[in-house]
C-alpha cells in the first residue's frame, strides 16, 4: 500500500471536478420535470434519437472494465487484449443489431425478461430477471470499489467517502431523471472520457517516437500482436485460438452484446425499430477504435512504468491507467482525467442501476409482488429500487477486492449468467419449437454448469494432501480432472467455463424442447425468425432512410474495418 | 426533451477556457521526452483549446438543428394554413350564405390555427426530441 498518496490536486482540479458534478447532477434536475409516467422513467419515453442511443450504448459499457479494465488487462496480457473489442463486441454487436433488435423492439417488451416471458414462460423470466438484478448490483459494485481504490491511491481519499459521495451523486441524477438521465449523462461522460485519456495515447506514442519504437522496448514480440501467439494456449493469456473464438468471440461477447438489458436498455429508448436496429452500429464505429485509448495506454504503461503488476495495491495492474495520468498530466489536465475516471465509474454504475430498477419493478414487482397497481405507484417503486440498487452496489464493492484485475472479475460474472442466455436466446430466437420448459430447464443447467466448472477448476488448485474433509468423497474426481481443468490463467478459465455453460444449455434445451409442448405458433408472431415476418414495420422505416443508414450496409463496413485492424495488427 | 449537445457544449467551452487560461497564465513549459531530445509543452493549452473548440461544434450543431426545427414546424404551419384556407374557400363556395353563429366573420383557417397552438413538434432525429 502506498504510504502517502502519489499525486496532490490545485484548486483548478478541484474547480473541474466540481464544475463536472454541477452538470451531471444539473441534467438529473433539468429532467425531472419529464418524468411524469413510469414509462417515461424507465425507458425515456421512447423519445431519445438514435445518435444518443449508440452513444448511451456505447457509455453503458464504458465503465471502469471498460477505461481502466482493458489498460489493466492490456499491461498484463498485451495487444492481445483488443480481442475483447474486434472478437468480442463488433461481431456481436452487428448481429444484435441485424437480427435481434427487430424481435426486442418490435414484440414492444420492456424489458429482455419481458421478451423470455412473451416467448417462453414465466419461470424462465423469473430465473432471468433474478440473476440479472443480482448480476447488476455485482457489476455496479465493480466500478465503485475501482473508483475507491484509484482515489485513495492516488490522492489518498478514504475509500468509504469515496464511495459514498460517488453513489450519493450516482443515485442523485438516476433518481430524478431516470434513463433519461442515465442516457444523456454517459452521452456527455463519453465525450468527457475521451478528451480526458486521449492525450495519453498521444504523449505516450510521442514519447518513445511512435508505434514501432514503442513496441521495440517489449521483451517478448508477440505482446504487441493480437494473433500470433494464439496458436497454443502458451501465450500471456493463457489460451488458444479455439477458446478465444468460441469462449470470447461467441459465448461471452454474444451472451453480453445481445441479451444484457443493460445495454439493450438504450435501444429500446429508440423512437423506431429501425433506430434501434441502428443504436448497435453507432455504438460500434467508436468501438472499433477504442484500443487506441484504452489497450495502448496498458501497453505504453507497462514500458513506462516498470515495476508495474510487482504487487496487488498500488503498483497492481489495474493501476496502469491512473499511474499514467498521474505522471503525464500537470494540474488542470490532471483534473480532466480524474473527471475521465470519474465519469467512467459513474456511467457504469449508473447503467446498472437504471437496468436494476427497471428490471426489478417490471420483471419482479409488479410481475409477482404487486400486480394491478397504478402507473404512479410503479414510478414510486422505480425510485425506491434506485435506492436499493445504489445501497447493494455499495456493499458489492467490498466483494471485488480479490481479484488481481477488474477484467477478470467481471469475466467470471458473465460466464455464470449471460453465457447459457444467450443459449436460450438464439434458440428462442431462431427455432420455433425451442419449448418454454426445454429454455428453461436448458437455463437452469448452463447456469449450473458454470457453476459446478468455477467450483471444480477452483478444486483442482488445492494440492491432494489439502483437500478439506468436505471434499475428499470427490478426490479422485477431482484427481481425475486436474490436467483438463487447470488453466494457466484466470481468463483462460472464463473462456473455456463460458464455452461449457453455453454448451450445455444449448444441448439440455434442444433435448428438452424435443420431448415438451413447444408454444403454438400464432403466440410466436414476432418474436421468432420466421414465424411472422416484422416486415411491415422494417419496411416502412426502410423507405424513409437514406442508402448510407441502411443496417446492411453500415454492418458490412464495419466487418471490413475489423479485419482490416486484425491484419495491421496480427 | 432536453438537447443534450447544449449541456455538453457549455461544459466543454467553461473547461476549455479554464484549461486554456491557466496554462497560459499559471504554467510553465514542460519538457517531454521524445527520442531525439526533448520538446517544450504546456499540455493544459492544446487540450483546453480542443475542448473549447468541441463546445463551439456541439454548441453549432444545437444551434444548427434548432433553426432546422423551427424552419420545420413553420412549413408545417403553413401547409396547415393552406389546406384550411382552401377548404375555408371550398366550404364557403358550397355554403355562400350560411354565416356563423356568433355572427362575426370567421377567417379561413381560424379554426385550424386553434388546433396547432400546441408546441411544434421537433425532429427526434436532431437532439432535439419531441
Amino acid at each position: 500500500m502506498a504510504d502517502a498518496p502519489a499525486l496532490s490536486l490545485a484548486f483548478i482540479d478541484y474547480l473541474i471536478i466540481a464544475i463536472y458534478f454541477v452538470f451531471v447532477i444539473g441534467i438529473g434536475f433539468k429532467l425531472k420535470k419529464q418524468m411524469v409516467t413510469s414509462e417515461d422513467f424507465f425507458l425515456a419515453g421512447h423519445k431519445i434519437p438514435t445518435w444518443v442511443t449508440g452513444l448511451a450504448f456505447l457509455s453503458a459499457n464504458l465503465g471502469a472494465i471498460e477505461v481502466m479494465g482493458m489498460a489493466a488487462t492490456a499491461a498484463q496480457y498485451g495487444m492481445v487484449t483488443a480481442h475483447f473489442y474486434w472478437i468480442g463486441a463488433i461481431p456481436a454487436m452487428v448481429f444484435l443489431a441485424l437480427f435481434m433488435m427487430p424481435f426486442y423492439y418490435g414484440s414492444k417488451v420492456r424489458s429482455v425478461p419481458e421478451y423470455l416471458k412473451k416467448r417462453f414462460n414465466e419461470p424462465t423470466r423469473a430465473f432471468n430477471a433474478v440473476s440479472f438484478a443480482l448480476m447488476t448490483v455485482l457489476m455496479s459494485g465493480i466500478n465503485l470499489y475501482a473508483m475507491a481504490l484509484v482515489f485513495k491511491l492516488l490522492l489518498g481519499w478514504d475509500m468509504n467517502a469515496s464511495i459514498f459521495l460517488a453513489a450519493g451523486i450516482v443515485l442523485l441524477y438516476t433518481f430524478l431523471g431516470g434513463l433519461s438521465s442515465s442516457i444523456y449523462n454517459e452521452v456527455m461522460q463519453f465525450f468527457l472520457i475521451i478528451f480526458g485519456i486521449a492525450p495519453i495515447t498521444i504523449l505516450g506514442l510521442m514519447h518513445f517516437g511512435g508505434w514501432e519504437n514503442m513496441v521495440a522496448e517489449f521483451t517478448n514480440p508477440g505482446f504487441s500482436h493480437v494473433w500470433m501467439e494464439m496458436g497454443s494456449s502458451h501465450n500471456k493469456l493463457g489460451v488458444d485460438w479455439i477458446g478465444l473464438v468460441s469462449g470470447l468471440g461467441f459465448v461471452l461477447s454474444f451472451g453480453y452484446w445481445c441479451t444484457d438489458f443493460l445495454v439493450i436498455q438504450r435501444a429500446l429508448a429508440a423512437r423506431d425499430v429501425r433506430s434501434a436496429q441502428r443504436t448497435p452500429l453507432v455504438a460500434a464505429f467508436p468501438k472499433i477504435f477504442f484500443p487506441f485509448i484504452t489497450v495502448v495506454p496498458g501497453l505504453i504503461a507497462i514500458v513506462m512504468i516498470p515495476s508495474l503488476g510487482e504487487n496487488l495495491s498500488d503498483k497492481s495492474y489495474n493501476m496502469a491507467l491512473p499511474l499514467l495520468i498521474g505522471s503525464m498530466y500537470p494540474n488542470g489536465m490532471l483534473g480532466v482525467g480524474l473527471v475521465a475516471l470519474l465519469a467512467s465509474f459513474m456511467s457504469g454504475m449508473a447503467g446498472n442501476v437504471t437496468a436494476f430498477n427497471t428490471v426489478w419493478t417490471y420483471d419482479i414487482y409488479q410481475s409477482y409482488i404487486a400486480r394491478d397497481r397504478s402507473d404512479k405507484h410503479y414510478l414510486w417503486m422505480g425510485h425506491m429500487a434506485t435506492v436499493t440498487g445504489i445501497l447493494l452496489s455499495v456493499l458489492s464493492a467490498y466483494l471485488v477486492m480479490g481479484f488481481p484485475t477488474i477484467m477478470e472479475y467481471m469475466q467470471m460474472i458473465f460466464s455464470f449468467f449471460n453465457a447459457p442466455l444467450f443459449a436460450t436466446f438464439f434458440l428462442g430466437m431462431f427455432w420455433a419449437r425451442c419449448s418454454p420448459w426445454g429454455a428453461f430447464i436448458g437455463l437452469l443447467s448452463g447456469t449450473f454448469a458454470a457453476v459446478g466448472h468455477y467450483f471444480l477448476s477452483e478444486a483442482v488448485k488445492i494440492a491432494p494432501e489439502f483437500l478439506p474433509a468436505y471434499l475428499s468423497p470427490m478426490a479422485t474426481l477431482i484427481s481425475d480432472l486436474r490436467p483438463h481443468l487447470s488453466y494457466h490463467t484466470v481468463m483462460a478459465g472464463n473462456f473455456w467455463r463460458a464455452t461449457v455453460a453455453w454448451v450445455v444449455c444449448f444441448a439440455v434445451t434442444i433435448l428438452v424442447s424435443l420431448v415438451t409442448k413447444p408454444k403454438p405458433r400464432e403466440e410466436l408472431a414476432g418474436l421468432v425468425w420466421g414465424v411472422k415476418s416484422l416486415e411491415p414495420a422494417v419496411a416502412r422505416a426502410r423507405d424513409r432512410e437514406p442508402l448510407w443508414m441502411n443496417p446492411y450496409l453500415v454492418s458490412l463496413l464495419l466487418i471490413l474495418l475489423t479485419v482490416v485492424l486484425n491484419l495491421i495488427f496480427w | 426533451m432536453l438537447d443534450v449537445r447544449k449541456p455538453i457544449a457549455v461544459l466543454f467551452l467553461i473547461l476549455g477556457a479554464l484549461l486554456f487560461g491557466y496554462g497560459q497564465f499559471f504554467q510553465d513549459f514542460v519538457a517531454w521526452k521524445i527520442p531525439n531530445g526533448e520538446v517544450p509543452l504546456k499540455l493544459n493549452m492544446p487540450c483546453g483549446l480542443f475542448m473549447f473548440l468541441f463546445g463551439v461544434i456541439m454548441w453549432q450543431l444545437a444551434r444548427y438543428s434548432e433553426i432546422k426545427d423551427l424552419e420545420k414546424a413553420i412549413r408545417k404551419r403553413e401547409e396547415e394554413l393552406s389546406r384550411a384556407g382552401k377548404l375555408g374557400s371550398e366550404e364557403a363556395q358550397d355554403e355562400p350564405e350560411q354565416e356563423p353563429e356568433d355572427g362575426q366573420e370567421r377567417a379561413p383557417g381560424e379554426e385550424s390555427e386553434e388546433r396547432t397552438d400546441e408546441k411544434p413538434e421537433q425532429d427526434p432525429e436532431n437532439g432535439s426530441g419531441s
